[in-house]
């Protein structure tokens, strides 16, 4: 269970440090009055969106951990046998990443225009050398979309990596490290899918009339959950490779014991 | 992101909180039904949680007609008796006390306390309620299918939880269970969803994390440890899903059933007990600390004093809520794990005892001195620390190693949780409904009848639970059908169990007299006007009651102090609510 | 006044109720009388406690009930008394705790002499092993289970030969000799629970658990199971004797071992045990 105590650790103790920035050593009988305390600030800095999109990701990262952290244990019972990795899953790797990069040049080009539409209603000179509304818009679209396919793409990867195992003969009972193969990178697509639903939506808003600046949120809500997914694909990897004899780790599993 | 700084001009600023979309209802479906109101979304959720309650209520009827008087009802057979014993546990810790504090206080009380018009994801909301509804469908669908429900205890350890030995073990009955606790998980993970966020970045203007009363940081905390902990049993749930469906071997070792060799190998049953008990201890909290939150206000209320030490209140559910992802392998001291674990769990759950301790003192420090009402939520709350004082210090028992040895899984574990999980939060959860059913329906309970409903229900579960643990002392195990013929069992044991019997059948039956009080007052009882307490936080500060859609009228209300200031020296009133400026405000620099 | 008389009673009545009570642990029969202690120091510890808060609760209640004028104190907080009431706790919990842990350390820690005993649970069964002549247990595995070989036990394994295995008749153990007890389970959790012996652990599939113990009184015991099992858990029933050591010596020499119970002793298993 160290894998998910570490990453409770980290989640709470992000929360306490918030905590402590809300005076908590405060005596409030002794505050009355409004702006005395209150400038504003006891929210977080973030759209609710965000800030719920954060209390997913904590969740999300909570579930994969308790898994990894069962595969560990299940990994030291004596009868365990990796299986070997198929080499798609590199290949996939790659698609994940790409789509996430796509993102985050589409949330930096969607800024962007944010930024150009708040200057214009207050009046600021347009600057020189920013790019043409249009093919700003259109550079968004084409990032979205870019996205969109590389991340079907990657699930695609994902159900031919499935095929090949069991074409080896390696199903989801019978062997535990493909058993844990399967419940992984299924978990993890199920979720892939989630996104994809609100992506799916972003980008055809992209396409319609709708005016950039207004989908920001909503680019960088996906742009985070796709990064936070291709980390959480990356941990998986790892924890899958096996790479789990190294001193590190037997330090740990020393450390618990 | 570019915030927008707040440029208020100085005098009054505005309370309003942006982004908030309130979703006006058009027709009595949108309305009643798939309401994305979070009142009346408190009210579905109390509503099929206290159904499903009954449920249990009466299941625990079956178990003690059997442990009272064994032998005598031919419809209970160890079979039918494990599906009682199991669904009724499950059935009260999730279905019930997990989804009335968080669903039905939760969604009823956040908004109203920290001064939001709604929860910050309503339909998100509506769908969370939907989804519990679905699963306690399907867990009552589970009595319903041939086999029956899993009888497996509601921890439903494998590997006989999936196996023929146990009732539905292979028919449809464990697997129903398991797909009504994920659909739980998921429907609740939408509904703490809202709940954290709403408390983060709904609060109204001058409503700082410090002045927010103590029922909000208890259902608070308890939300986000629902969130951390759910994930566990869900992980959990769907491994077992798997060894039972397709053969896999999450938790299965290599094992003989009655000769036959199965195809499970190498699974591990304890890792099932870790996901299930890091769950299940942070699971207990997620019922207490709603509990003490609410148990505080009332409290002060009814004592109108404020609550005594409240920074190290508010330290202590902090506190108590981290500490509690550190302890839950004391539920598995003989579960056959590394032995040196427990040290370390006995150390880290002495320790929670002590910010626990402190809360029984602080609120015990506030009647000191107080002007106590004994009206009937105040009768309600000196039940619960009667019996939250007694479960907690059984709770030094079994928490500490050597004592636990050889008291695990004897009937002193059945009385402990029961006093300190069951009764305990129960009676809060009565007095809550006493303290906040005017607000929510403009009438009050019939206090006459609330009274000897407390009684009844306290005194009786007190006889049925505090012998138990003497029970349980003698060595008889817990789950067992009936007694046996063990020689350490004197006769005198049974005899026991028949009066406890006896209690509990009255305890049962004096719920009528409340569920009776909740819908005759609903039209008969005395109207209560805005706020009968006297109380001075916001919910009791609404222009309508019950509160209107939006729950304030035009504008929020702006809170000038914290929400316990009762009898403050010098004011008019007994109390300052929580948006009154008061005689003070001119003195406030600080 | 009634509420606080109330309260009285109850604290009162469970009192009475506790030092009147007839139901009480059964005589320990091994050397953990020390878990008897604890229980009854924190029996101690904790029912003060009780007594004093709920009877501070009572007086409060009487004290300051609601009286027309009168007016409730304002008191935010009083931090030396929060500190006071902490280290009290504090130093309760440690008196408690570290006594426990160090019988914890002697309850993990078997002795060298401590002899082995296996414990076999099945649905709804218990079967036992001794280790023969050798004091040796042979390995054993659920996997290799069959008619012939009902607890799983190695057979290429030369330890296990001379095991003694009991399955259906009761366990005998001697009075003063300390055993570490070994349990094992072929399909479910269960848990090897005799009252008397306080020591009890679950039995895992897959895994040998253990406690140890030494048995300090003569006498038949019950052994119950006390981890559910499935649908026969409250009827899982066996028998322990704790005996004198030449009742024990008597009985143990008239036990069968492994190699006599298998239907195919001689040849075959002299070929087995050469290749390792």
């Amino acid at each position: 269970m160290t894998v998910v105590l570490i990453f409770l650790a980290v989640v709470l103790s992000t929360s306490i440090w918030w905590l402590s920035h809300q005076r908590l050593g405060a005596k409030p009988w002794l505050e009355n009055g409004l702006d005395s305390l209150d400038h504003g600030s006891h929210r977080v800095s973030l759209p609710k969106a965000k800030v719920g999109l954060l209390v997913i990701l904590a969740v999300v990262g909570m579930l994969f951990t308790l898994l990894f952290s069962s595969h560990f244990m299940r990994q030291e019972i004596e009868d365990w046998r990796s299986i070997p990795l198929p080499n798609m899953i590199w290949v996939n790797g790659i698609l994940l990443l790409a789509a996430s990069f796509y993102l985050q040049f589409a949330l930096v080009a969607a800024r962007r225009e944010a930024l150009q539409v708040k200057m214009l209603e207050i009046g600021a000179p347009k600057p020189v050398n920013i790019r043409h509304n249009e093919k700003n818009n259109n550079s968004v679209r084409y990032l979205l979309t870019n996205a969109c396919v590389l991340t079907v793409a990657f699930l695609i990867g994902q159900l031919i990596t499935w095929l090949e195992l069991a074409g080896k003969g390696f199903f989801l009972s019978g062997n535990p490290s493909s058993s844990f193969f399967y419940v992984l990178t299924g978990l993890h697509g199920l979720h892939i899918i989630g996104g994809l639903a609100v992506l799916f939506h972003t980008t055809a808003l992209s396409r319609s009339n709708i005016q950039l600046h207004k989908i920001v949120n909503k680019i960088d809500l996906c742009a985070l959950y796709w990064h936070f997914l291709f980390f959480i694909w990356c941990a998986m990897i790892f924890v899958m490779l096996g790479w789990t004899y190294d001193p590190f780790i037997e330090l740990c599993k020393r450390v618990i014991s | 992101m570019v915030e927008t700084k707040n440029t208020s001009p100085p005098s009054v600023p505005p309370a309003e909180v942006d982004e908030v979309e309130l979703y006006h209802a058009k027709s009595f479906w949108t309305k009643y039904v798939f309401s994305q109101d979070a009142k009346v979304i408190a009210i579905q959720y109390s509503g099929v949680a206290i159904a499903i309650g009954l449920v249990a209520l009466v299941l625990s009827s079956l178990i003690r007609l059997q442990l009272g008087f064994p032998e005598m009802f031919d419809f209970i057979t160890p079979e039918t008796y494990y599906q009682f014993v199991t669904m009724h546990g499950m059935i009260m810790v999730v279905y019930l006390l997990t989804a009335l504090f968080l669903g039905g206080f939760g969604n009823y009380l956040i908004p109203l306390m920290i001064g939001a018009r709604d929860m910050s994801f309503p339909y998100v909301n509506m769908l969370s309620f939907w989804i519990y509804f679905l699963a306690v469908l399907v867990l009552v669908g589970s009595f319903f299918v041939p086999g029956g429900p899993t009888g497996a205890g509601w921890t439903l350890y494998p590997p006989q939880a999936i196996l023929s030995g146990t009732p539905g073990g292979k028919g449809l009955g464990i697997i129903l269970m398991l797909v009504s606790l994920a659909l739980f998980i998921v429907g609740f993970t939408m509904g703490g969803l809202n709940y954290v966020v709403t408390v983060l970045q709904g609060r109204t203007r001058g409503m700082t994390m410090m002045r927010l009363p103590l029922t909000v940081w208890g259902i608070f905390t308890a939300t986000v440890l629902a969130l951390l902990a759910f994930p566990a049993l869900l992980v959990a749930t769907v491994m077992m899903l798997f060894d039972r469906l397709l053969e896999t071997s999450f938790f299965m070792p290599s094992l003989v059933e009655f000769g036959d060799q199965l195809s499970y190998g190498g699974g591990s049953p304890i890792l099932f007990q870790h996901l299930f008990w890091f769950f299940g201890h942070p699971e207990v909290y997620i019922v207490a600390l709603p509990a003490f939150g609410i148990v505080s206000d009332l409290i002060s209320t009814h004592a109108r004093k404020n609550i005594f030490g409240y920074r190290m209140m508010v330290w202590a559910i902090v506190g108590i809520g981290a500490l509690s992802f550190i302890v839950w392998a004391h539920h598995m001291y003989v579960s056959g794990m590394h032995p040196y674990f427990g040290f370390f769990f006995a150390t880290t759950t002495l320790i929670i005892a002590v910010p626990t301790a402190l809360k029984v003192y602080n609120w015990i420090l506030t009647l000191w001195n107080g002007n106590i009402h004994l009206n009937t939520p105040m009768l309600f709350s000196l039940g619960f620390i009667v019996t939250f004082l007694n479960g907690g210090l059984t709770g030094l028992f079994l928490g500490n190693v050597i004592v636990d040895i050889p008291l695990s899984d004897t009937m002193f574990v059945v009385a402990h949780f029961h006093m300190v999980m069951g009764v305990a939060p129960i009676l809060v959860v009565f007095g809550a409904i006493y303290h906040w059913y005017p607000k929510i329906s403009g009438r009050m309970l019939d206090e006459r009848l609330g009274k000897i409903h407390f009684w009844v229900t306290f005194v009786g579960s007190y006889l049925i639970f505090f012998p138990m643990h003497y029970i349980g002392l003698v060595g008889v195990p817990r789950r067992y059908p009936e007694l046996g013929d063990a020689a350490f069992i004197p006769d005198s044991v049974a005899t026991l169990n028949s009066f406890i019997s006896l209690a509990a059948f009255i305890v049962g039956i004096a719920q009528i007299l409340f569920l009776y009080n909740l819908f005759w007052s609903l039209r008969k009882g005395r109207p209560s006007g805005p706020n009968p307490w006297r109380a001075t936080t916001l919910e009791w500060q609404t222009p309508h009651t019950p509160p209107a859609h939006g729950n304030f009228g035009p504008e929020l209300p702006l809170v000038y102090r914290w929400p316990y200031d009762y009898s403050v020296p010098g004011a008019s009133e007994d109390f300052l609510a929580q948006n009154d400026p008061g005689p003070l405000d001119s003195e406030s620099s600080t | 006044m009634g509420v606080a008389l109330a309260i009285v009673i109850i604290v009162i009545g469970s009192v009475v109720f506790h030092l009147l009570s007839p139901w009480w642990w059964t005589p320990i029969a091994t050397n953990w009388g020390f878990m008897d202690d604890m229980i009854s120091f924190t029996f101690w510890i904790t029912g003060i406690v009780y007594v004093v808060i709920l009877l501070f609760v009572a007086y409060c209640v009487y004290k300051f009930q609601y009286r027309e004028g009168r007016v409730a104190a304002y008191e935010p907080e009083n931090t030396k008394l929060e500190i006071w009431l902490t280290i009290l706790t504090s130093l309760g919990v440690v008196a408690l705790l570290a006594p426990g842990l160090f019988v914890w350390f002697q309850f993990v820690n078997v002795p060298e002499e401590a002899t082995e005993v296996e414990v076999v649970g099945q649905q709804w069964s218990w079967s036992f092993r001794l280790p023969g002549a050798d004091g040796k247990l042979g390995t054993a595995d659920n996997r290799l289970i069959s008619e012939d070989n009902i607890l799983g036990i190695n057979p290429k394994d030369p330890y296990g030969q001379d095991d003694i295995i009991i399955d259906g008749y009761d366990l005998h153990l001697a009075v003063g000799r300390p055993v570490k007890m070994l349990l094992r389970s072929v399909d479910v959790l269960h848990n090897f629970y005799v009252p008397e012996f306080r020591a009890k652990m679950d039995m895992v599939p897959g895994m040998i658990t253990y406690f140890w113990m030494e048995p300090t009184r003569i006498g038949t015991y019950d052994v119950l199971c006390a981890e559910l099992c499935g649908v026969g858990h409250g009827y899982m029933g066996g028998t322990v004797l704790i005996d004198t050591d030449d009742d024990y010596d008597l009985w143990i020499s008239e036990q069968t071992t492994f190699a006599e119970m298998t239907t195919n002793t001689g040849i075959e298993f002299t070929k087995l045990v050469e290749d390792p």
